[in-house]
């Protein structure tokens, strides 16, 4: 199986699929206040 | 002037030689690797183990914060993609495998499409726990997940290939190929354990001989039936000797005991050797016969 630019492109997608959900949830939990208690407050 | 292998006392089948010098050698071994694919390391495989990472510091960061559950839903998402990373390189050694054969079954387990859905179940825990995203849009990031995923590595391999692959015989020879090659890779396993260079090699060499022969009942399933006796005896008796072997050659420690099993290993090679050199020998009869029944009939018709 030989890889092509789709499958690359897909995966650059899936990558900042991944990367954005983590370093976001890593940014949320470094702020201070647990994330859910701040979606209940606002 | 002849070249001469290089190898001394100290090398791989050295020899110690009086004054040192090295026993010349133009008997090279035979081809260990033919008709074995390089295994493929995929960057895209890798880097997905990579990408979570940060989940891990939002756990760390939440659990400073006493957020326990937060922390827990941090682990659950890394844990997914994780476990997805580790699927998608499982179905891809798996598609490797089934693209090299020329008679296979799909894997029983769809490994790749497992993956995707583990990548998006992940993304969509860490979009709703961890950044705090409403419900819609996590499961528009875990729907997205799925198809890059998808479209990145594929699925799995859902259909049989081969000859008549629907009959009861090709299932069978499917089923030995399967059994035999389950065995060869536990060889490889036990002997790479013993860390002995020269059994290492001479079992690699066995093994190119048998992968011949699995070779040729692919190209050919009658020849299951000849080399029954090869793939169920001589095989079961390989795997068996380099597992006992393996368990036992420290415990024992007997000098004997591993020249034994280097004859049994030479053994099991120069018949392996001869049953595919018989199926070639057979082949060929049935292929003269075949053309000989031909020309009887065009001769009839002619005539």
């Amino acid at each position: 199986m030989t890889t092509t630019w789709v499958h690359w492109l897909a995966f650059v997608v899936l990558a900042a699929l991944i990367g954005t959900s983590s370093c976001q949830a890593w940014l949320s939990a470094g702020a201070g206040a647990p994330p859910m208690i701040d979606r209940q407050a606002g | 002037m002849s070249a001469r292998r290089f190898g001394g006392q100290f090398s791989p089948k050295g020899h110690a030689v009086k004054g040192g010098a090295s026993a010349p050698s133009s008997v090279l071994p035979p081809e260990r690797f033919a008709g074995r694919k390089a295994s493929q390391v995929d960057v895209r495989g890798l880097l997905l183990f990579v990408l979570p990472a940060p989940l891990l510091l939002a756990a760390i960061g939440n659990i400073g914060g006493g957020a326990i559950f937060g922390a827990l839903m941090d682990l659950v998402a890394f844990a997914a993609l994780m476990l997805g990373a580790w699927l998608v390189r499982e179905g891809q050694s798996a598609q490797l495998a089934y693209d090299a054969r020329a008679v296979a079954r799909p894997p029983a387990f769809p490994r790749k499409t497992v993956a995707a859905g583990l990548a998006a179940a992940g993304v969509g825990i860490a979009v709703f726990f961890g950044w705090g995203q409403d419900l819609i849009t996590a499961i528009g990031f875990a729907a997205l997940t799925a198809a890059a995923h998808l479209a990145s590595f594929g699925t799995d391999p859902m259909k049989s290939k081969g000859i008549d692959l629907h009959t009861a015989e090709a299932e069978r020879v499917a089923d030995a190929l399967d059994k035999a090659e389950a065995k060869i890779a536990e060889i490889e396993s036990a002997t790479r354990t013993l860390g002995d260079r020269e059994i290492t090699g001479r079992v690699a060499t066995l093994l190119a001989s048998i992968r011949d022969l699995l070779a040729m009942i692919e190209k050919d399933p009658r020849d299951l039936t000849r080399a029954r006796r090869y793939l169920s005896v001589n095989l079961t008796g390989a795997h068996e000797a380099t597992r006992k072997y393996a368990e036992n050659h420290e415990r024992l420690s007997d000098p004997k005991l591993r020249d034994d099993y280097l004859a049994l290993l030479g053994e099991l090679e120069a018949s392996f050797d001869r049953g595919r050199e018989k199926l070639l020998q057979d082949d060929r009869t049935d292929l003269e016969v075949e053309i000989e029944v031909l020309r009887e009939r065009l001769g009839q018709e002619t005539g």
